[in-house]
């Protein structure tokens, strides 16, 4: 299995390739077909690109949003 | 340089819903206009998956009868509307454009949105073509009133092309990443996207839990803040009404101006600079967390939506579209801790935006809706000035979903048109539970830009005949 990691912003995403998606799609209980591992790999690499792009925000300290909270107020008239 | 309606169809509620109550029009003119509308534009447009004609006929008839006895339900009384077909109608199944639901019963009660819709004496005329449950934005096989060789964008598609083409006064979409906004943007109508939560998505088949809206689409912004104040929750009473006449609107460069395609930046621009010529105070604002709220919306968005569908996918998987089903399967792969980290990001970036309006005393951002028009149905990517091209399922959301992450209010409205005729969208964001003061902004604009809701030309075409139907 090959899933490399990086943390630091401005370095490479990390990648999956076809053994990663059978590895983790076994794990899950998920049944992906041969013919659809190839766009798997794709998707779920865009969907890593995007976690990757995160990096640039300074999250370590915040909580989850786990509710729509609108503590900015509608504006005062 | 707005074309005036020429049929009963063509109208906006407010003019309509005036001429239905002074008796200058009834609303089985008013309907069957609709349909007439809809039976010439459907061969090509394909917006609808079920009308409701003889349902929608007979209450014409009753309520006017009732408009004959001095009684009117509502500001909606025989209005007719378009419902997107994911939203439950009573006594219709809710397919979603999906195979997988092609049996689905039908369903036992209306969408909380309906119910509202119908109390405040709106007619439902059908239900319309979305894509595959909410997920994209091509809207197969439903195509562009403007050129019916292309996309009417989704995933509200249906309703959009619908509204564009005079085969409903108004409808109904969803949004989660931009699917009201996108296809009123390259339809060439308005669309709004409330706050999240403000409107109940009760009878609404889920994409997105902690993104989903539901919202109108009309053809102006009027008839859009008219279906809101009418389908809003209880929970939204916050919102505060648009007191103030000057308003200030800032920019938010760069994210949301790269990589457009070049008459939409100049629509936008053009627009931009009437604003300022007409009293708006606009100021750039850069936000420098838009490209990761971006990041953020699509992380939680595809996640969500993988576990949505997770159970339907494993009995039923086999009906779904291969684009869906790929998406959940991945999706379904994303690690946990991820979401949280996009759920993390989320915290920060609401703050972010929060800061901006603060720091710069804005009622509103102003940016472009999508930074193409509608792209061809037969290749549907976006191609740019520099010869690249991007898919539309990418390109769309990347100016829409930044506003899903934060649950702020947005609205999309016609602000001109390509070199190729194509309409262009300007997408106007307010503050949480402040969509009246969002509205007014998205008035004062379509006053200053002019534009109105224009008329696609195979409506045009279909020649003048409001004058003379009323004295049939």
């Amino acid at each position: 299995m090959q899933m490399s990691r990086t943390k630091k912003a401005g370095m490479a995403p990390p990648v999956v390739d076809e053994a990663a998606i059978e590895h983790l799609s076994r794990a899950a209980g998920i049944t992906i077909p041969p013919e659809r591992v190839a766009g798997a790999v794709e998707r779920l690499n865009d969907m890593l690109t995007f976690l990757h792009q995160l990096d640039d925000l300074e999250i370590s300290e915040s909580a989850p949003a786990s509710n729509f909270d609108p503590t900015w107020e509608a504006d005062p008239g | 340089m707005s074309i005036q309606p020429t049929h009963p169809c063509d109208l906006d509620i407010i003019s309509a819903g005036s001429m239905l109550r002074s008796g200058k029009l009834s609303v089985a003119e008013l309907l069957d206009s609709v349909l007439e509308r809809l039976e010439r534009t459907e061969p090509d447009i394909h917006a609808y998956v079920e009308v409701l004609n003889e349902e929608a006929q007979a209450t014409a008839r009753r309520y006017d009868q009732e408009l004959a006895q001095g009684s009117t339900r509502g500001p909606l009384h025989g209005i007719p509307i378009a419902i997107k077909d994911i939203y439950d109608v009573e006594g219709v199944p809710t397919r979603c454009g999906s195979r997988s639901r092609d049996d689905a019963p039908a369903a036992g009660n209306d969408a909380t949105t309906v119910k509202l819709l119908r109390e405040a004496g709106a007619i439902i005329v059908g239900k319309t073509v979305t894509q595959e449950f909410a997920a994209g934005v091509v809207s197969a096989p439903a195509r562009n009133p403007w050129d019916p060789t292309r996309i009417p964008g989704g995933s509200s598609g249906g309703t959009a092309a619908a509204v564009a083409a005079g085969s409903a006064l108004a409808g109904m979409g969803s949004d989660t990443g931009g699917s009201i906004r996108i296809p009123a943007s390259v339809c060439g109508v308005v669309g709004l996207k409330p706050t999240f939560g403000a409107v109940s998505t009760g009878g609404i088949f889920p994409l997105s839990w902690s993104l989903d809206t539901a919202g109108p689409l009309t053809r102006t912004v009027d008839d859009a803040e008219l279906l809101f104040r009418n389908i809003r929750g209880r929970q939204s009473g916050r919102s505060s009404p648009a007191r103030k006449v000057q308003f200030r609107v800032g920019i938010p460069r760069p994210h949301f101006f790269e990589r457009l395609q070049p008459g939409v930046a100049a629509a936008v621009e053009t627009a931009i600079a009437l604003l300022k010529v007409g009293g708006v105070t606009v100021v750039e604002t850069p936000w420098h967390e838009a490209s990761s709220a971006r990041a953020c919306s699509y992380i939680i968005n595809r996640v969500e939506t993988a576990a949505v569908h997770k159970h339907y996918l494993e009995d039923r998987g086999d009906l779904y579209g291969v684009e869906l089903r790929e998406r959940i399967e991945s999706n379904a792969l994303f690690p946990a801790t991820g979401y949280i980290r996009a759920l993390q990001a989320r915290a920060v970036i609401t703050r972010s935006v929060a800061m901006l309006f603060d720091k710069h005393q804005l009622d509103a951002v102003i940016t472009p809706a999508t930074p193409g028009a509608a792209a061809p149905a037969d290749h549907p990517f976006v191609d740019y000035a520099d010869g690249t091209e991007e898919h539309v399922g990418l390109a769309y959301t990347r100016l829409s979903m930044p506003f899903n992450v934060t649950g702020q209010p947005a609205l999309s409205i016609p602000c001109g048109f390509d070199e190729r005729g194509l309409p262009v969208g300007l997408q106007i964001a307010g503050r949480p539970f402040a969509e009246e003061r969002l509205c007014a902004i998205g008035k004062r604009a379509e006053e200053l830009i002019g534009y109105g809701t224009p008329l696609p030309p195979m409506v045009t075409a279909m020649g003048t005949r409001l004058e003379t139907e009323s004295e049939d």
